[in-house]
């Protein structure tokens, strides 16, 4: 009679089985954000800025900062200059067309929530559309700061 | 599709129901359950048949019904079809590692999943107040409001959505499976013939449909269903009839 208390374990072994898989690459991260300055290594002196703009809070939110979009040998770049940000959960650079993140390219995590930061831009948009830089709190989809490229 | 599937449903009920009372070596249960995790609360309203078996009747195995209301508020639902997120169907899946690039997210502030199964139930009484069990939903349908979502993709690029949560439910295997099911290992304590308490470990996917095919793979396959696991304690009471 042992192998009849098998039949049940099994089955939710089998029906609702790889509990340990991954649930995708864009479970929310760490709760805090960096606050360390974090510097790219690329040479922006060779480059040419395409657009720029500053950085503004949003309700609450302390944002503060200019914003750069560099051409460095063909490659694009969104460098922060003097910027600081309140600490949050789950912060991520978006380029947007809206504050409302209705469409977007996301840079990742924010590097420091302090200091000069570069992010490449591994899937340029059209940056004539997408010209909103966003501080965005993924996991709760509340906007931080935004600067408008121009 | 829905109306039939809950014809269908009442119909078993009742003629288990009618068996339950003509003969010995069953039992027939409801049961209310509410189950915690991260991010997530359910409850769950059943109906149980189960025919006892062998000469000590310990074992029970039998079918029921479940209806599930479950509520999240800022997950995320993740590629659902084994497809992609295996590369192949069958059981197979249950031995292949994820893709991880054909694996995109649907961020929900709010989602709310109402699903009406048919289960399939097992039992084991210890003692006769003490009983452990299993019961997983097979087949059956959801409902739900429209919501809003946001999709992520592997490259980075996202965009607002909407969602609504997968119409039919079928269990099959692992990621195969289809819908919202839900599932249940319990101990039950009898506090009298007729009453009795649940302590258990809930088990659930729910999946959501996004209005358009939102994902494609890098290898040009398209998909529109996300599909969230959660895990929680559960709680509940049972009435004997």
């Amino acid at each position: 009679m042992k192998y009849q208390i098998c039949v049940p374990l099994i089955l939710l072994a089998f029906s609702f089985s790889n509990c340990s898989k991954t649930d995708g690459p864009s479970q929310p991260p760490s709760a805090t954000s960096p606050n360390t300055p974090v510097n790219g290594s690329v040479d922006l002196s060779k480059g040419t800025i395409l657009k720029q703009g500053t950085f503004s809070g949003n309700m609450s939110y302390r944002v503060h900062g200019k914003v750069q979009l560099y051409d460095v040998s063909g490659k694009q770049y969104i460098y922060f200059e003097d910027f600081s940000a309140s600490s949050g959960p789950d912060l991520k650079v978006y380029i947007a067309t809206t504050n409302t993140a209705s469409q977007f390219v996301s840079l990742g995590p924010i590097k420091s929530i302090n200091g000069a930061q570069l992010y490449e831009i591994s899937n340029p948009p059209d940056f004539n559309q997408y010209n909103k830089v966003l501080i965005w709190c993924q996991q709760f989809s509340v906007l931080f700061g935004a600067a408008s490229l121009q | 599709m829905f109306k039939k599937s809950l014809i269908i449903i009442c119909g078993i009920c009742f003629i288990t129901n009618v068996n339950a009372q003509k003969s010995n070596g069953v039992e027939n249960s409801a049961s209310f359950t509410a189950a915690f995790g991260s991010s997530f609360f359910s409850t769950a309203l059943g109906y149980e048949h189960l025919w006892k078996l062998g000469k000590k009747q310990k074992w029970a195995i039998g079918g029921g019904a479940r209806f599930t209301s479950y509520f999240g508020s800022n997950q995320y639902y993740t590629t659902a079809p084994a497809q992609l997120t295996s590369g192949k169907t069958g059981p197979g899946v249950l031995f292949s590692d994820d893709i991880i690039e054909n694996i995109d997210s649907v961020l929900f502030k709010k989602s709310q999943v109402n699903a009406l199964n048919l289960s399939i139930n097992f039992a084991y009484a210890i003692s006769k107040k003490i009983t452990v069990g299993f019961n997983i939903d097979a087949i059956g349908f959801s409902f739900g409001a429209q919501q809003n979502a946001i999709f992520y993709g592997n490259n980075g690029i996202g965009f607002s959505t909407t969602a609504k949560p997968t119409g039919f439910n079928l269990l099959l295997v692992s990621d195969n499976d289809k819908g919202s099911l839900n599932s249940e290992l319990y101990v039950r304590y009898l506090f009298n013939e007729k009453w009795g308490g649940k302590l258990g470990f809930q088990y659930l996917f729910t999946e959501y449909t996004t209005e358009s095919k939102v994902q494609t793979t890098p290898n040009g396959q398209e998909n529109d269903r996300f599909r969230q696991k959660s895990s929680g304690i559960s709680l509940g009471v049972t009435r004997l009839f």
